[in-house]
């Protein structure tokens, strides 16, 4: 059985924040966490949160170029508990191991975003949000990856979150046949359902602000940033949202800002960027104090041809950054 | 009353090109040349190969536009494809003669027209006749004659698909005509419901939504672009006589082809029930694909009041594409359900699952992952358009979504997902 680990900076012993900034490494052998899984672990891959989230396409193409070298049986990441950076990198990394035909086992609250980043693509063994469920969890881990490092039936290892994964097969009935025969079961009483039903996630609106004291963030998916595209939004399919001081600017102006997005024509909002974000109205708002703060950060992406779980991963990030910087209310601009 | 649908099959065994167009057990003869100038009639079309492929054979079609099932109506050939061909009459009245188990498979490269930049991105369309990935295609099980078309340097992009559809539909008609006189295998009358049907029934309705988004994904109803169509009632026996084509040539596995509105399963199955377990109310009719809320809001609105105008239970709602589609797919059901409609929709996922869902979306039929990469298989053979550049560039790797049918969102595949 050959197994291969992941973690980050801190449980590889590099350091806390200070060296979140770290490229991926390879440490042979256990680290950390990796020796309390009682396994015996080839090597050991780390990365830096910070490095994984600010440069996903290098991080990634460095850890899975070392996997699909190893070729594990088994990849296991974490536990990342309820942190959101770590365990974005663990659903992410275990994700893209998918495609490479590896399988992998992650440990993470189930409200961390790396649940959604895995995409139903690892066995995620549910933990506690902080880190004193470690003890709790990585005997499970460790009984999963043998079970499927075995080839064994892992549900019958332990508790792993429900991964929804589905392949293509040819039904006996053609989908007409098959929509007939549901329409006519929903009518008499009986409602099924070949794709599983998504869970609407829908969040209660938090209380009436007093607008005159709130910190009022702009965030939009109508693809603007500023001009010439510093980051390389894509006009279509975007995989990541940005961020753009906006601290003294009074307006968007077409001398500094365009959109990129692909999915309307952008002629009138390439003549005036704030009908696309309407920092000009804002900003008198908050001059005539009807409106405390403008938030100094523009959130931006690409609304286009995003899949419901993906915006849903930019609306957490985004999300926790808001509520960290004290943010109070958001102006959400769609196209 | 009008006399209802007859559809007489003809069943073809095998086809071969020879002197006359002819059938004769089981036996299509096409005369090629013939075909070839039918075809080549309507400029900018300049030039037309003509193919037969089987099942079995080690060949790969790319670049496929459009596949049409050969019908012609039989009493009064100017009556083919109304509208589109001929005489702008009502479809689904008398008889049609269809040769059954044989497709006319459409294809071209448009890269010499003018609007070629716009074209970058029209996806690969296949149909492999054997191999591991030939089942995701329906077509890969029928004897086909393929039309390839070559268009005069500097057409306009418009002109080329509207010539290419048309010329497509006058070789259907052609070859269908050589069953004039022979004895059909089979035989199926369709009188649109109004048979006797007990109150008791569910009744149950279609809502088939269209696309109409310029020259390479248009529909046409009654050979009319559809535009400005708002939701509106059409009988089974319309659509499965020839008023609906396809013109839209965009992601091959949930486009919709003209086969699929003359050969609908959905429709077939809905009528073969009718009076037995179910009251097949009629087909809806709307656009999908609408970019303003207003829009996607009316027409959802339109498309289920009419529903229920059809005194209708339960709605199927048959969509194509992804995206925006699906997100009409999800308002209209939306609709449907506020209006006492029950609703069932068809559509294909992807890696990232849905694009779009509503509570009230509580049926829904999958016909497979169009993200999911199919096997891979080396062809002894391409047919590819002349001079097309897509026979040399294929992708060593290709995905459902190349596969032309393969999750069409009418439900006449069989693809779904399964628990992996």
């Amino acid at each position: 059985m050959k197994v291969l680990h992941y973690v980050n900076q801190f449980f590889a012993g590099m350091g806390g924040e200070d060296a979140a900034s770290t490229p991926p490494v390879l440490i042979p052998g256990a680290v950390g966490p990796g020796r309390g899984l009682g396994l015996e672990i080839s090597a050991t891959l780390a990365c830096g949160d910070d490095y994984f989230a600010e440069h996903e396409d290098d991080a990634l193409g460095q850890l899975l170029a070392w996997l699909d070298e190893a070729r594990p049986d088994v990849l296991v990441c974490g536990p990342a508990f309820g942190s959101g950076r770590y365990g974005y990198a663990c659903g992410t990394l275990a994700r893209e191991a998918f495609r490479l035909g590896i399988v992998s086992v992650c440990g993470m609250d189930p409200q961390n975003p790396g649940v959604l980043a895995a995409q139903g693509k690892a066995y995620i063994v549910p933990t506690s949000a902080n880190v004193a469920g470690m003890r709790d969890a990585l005997p499970k881990m460790a009984a999963l990856t043998v079970a499927l490092a075995a080839g064994e039936d892992p549900s019958a290892a332990g508790p792993f979150l429900p991964r929804h994964v589905r392949r293509n097969a040819f039904a006996a009935e053609t989908g007409a046949d098959r929509a007939v025969e549901l329409l006519l079961a929903k009518i008499a009483g009986d409602t099924r359902s070949e794709i599983p039903i998504p869970d609407p996630g829908r969040i209660p609106p938090g209380p009436v602000l007093d607008i005159a004291a709130a910190t009022i963030a702009l965030v939009t998916e109508s693809g603007c940033v500023p001009r010439g595209n510093p980051d390389q939004l894509p006009s279509r399919h975007a995989r990541s949202w940005h961020r753009y001081a906006i601290d003294g600017v009074a307006s968007l102006s077409p001398e500094h800002y365009e959109s990129v997005h692909g999915g309307f024509e952008l002629g009138a909002a390439s003549e005036d960027p704030n009908r696309l974000v309407p920092l000009d109205a804002l900003r008198q708002l908050e001059a005539s104090r009807r409106v405390g703060t403008v938030h100094g950060w523009l959130y931006t992406t690409t609304g286009n041809g995003t899949p419901v779980a993906a915006a849903a991963l930019f609306g957490q990030a985004i999300a926790a950054e808001l509520n960290e910087e004290g943010v109070d209310g958001v102006i959400l601009t769609g196209t | 009353m009008p006399a209802p649908l007859e559809i007489a099959s003809y069943h073809c065994v095998d086809v071969r090109f020879g002197p006359a167009g002819s059938f004769r057990n089981g036996i299509l003869e096409l005369e090629r040349e013939r075909l070839r100038e039918l075809a080549r009639d309507e400029p900018p079309i300049v030039d037309v190969e003509i193919t037969l492929v089987r099942p079995g054979d080690p060949v790969r079609l790319v670049n496929v536009l459009d596949v049409v099932e050969p019908t012609v109506k039989i009493d009064r050939p100017e009556a083919t494809f109304p509208g589109s061909l001929g005489f702008d009459t009502k479809a689904g009245v008398g008889r049609t003669n269809r040769v059954d188990g044989l497709a006319i498979i459409s294809m071209a490269d448009f890269g010499p027209t003018r609007n070629a930049t716009l074209l970058k991105d029209l996806p690969l369309a296949v149909i492999d006749m054997s191999g591991p990935a030939a089942p995701y295609s329906p077509w890969s099980k029928t004897r086909n004659v393929v039309v390839a078309y070559s268009f005069a340097a500097g057409a306009s992009l418009e002109a080329a698909a509207r010539t290419a559809r048309r010329a497509t539909l006058r070789i259907a008609q052609e070859i269908a005509e050589a069953t004039r006189g022979a004895m059909p295998d089979d035989s199926l009358v369709l009188d649109d419901g109004t048979a006797e049907a007990s109150d008791d029934l569910p009744a149950i309705c279609v809502v088939l939504q269209l696309g109409a988004e310029g020259a390479v994904y248009d529909t046409f109803l009654y050979g009319q672009p559809i535009n400005e169509l708002e939701p509106r009632v059409l009988a089974p026996s319309e659509v499965l006589d020839g008023a609906l084509v396809n013109q839209a040539f965009n992601w091959a596995a949930v486009r919709n082809p003209t086969y699929v509105y003359q050969r609908s399963r959905l429709l077939l199955a809905l009528s073969g029930m009718h009076g037995k377990t179910l009251r097949f109310a009629g087909v809806v009719v709307g656009i999908s694909y609408l970019e303003s809320a207003l829009d996607k809001e009316r027409v959802a609105r339109l498309a289920a009041e009419a529903a229920a105008s059809l005194g209708a239970d339960g709605a199927i709602v048959a969509t194509f594409s992804s995206g925006y589609s699906h997100a009409d797919a999800m308002l209209t059901c939306r609709a449907c359900e506020a209006a006492g409609v029950r609703t069932a929709i068809i559509v294909a996922e992807t890696d990232s699952g849905l694009f779009d869902h509503v509570e009230e979306a509580d049926c829904i039929v999958s016909v497979g992952n169009i993200d999911e990469p199919a096997p891979q298989w080396q062809p002894e053979a391409i047919v590819a358009p002349p001079g097309s550049a897509a026979a040399s560039e294929l992708p060593s790797r290709l995905s459902i979504a190349s596969y032309v049918g393969a999750a069409v969102q009418t439900g006449d595949a069989q693809l779904t997902m399964v628990p992996a």
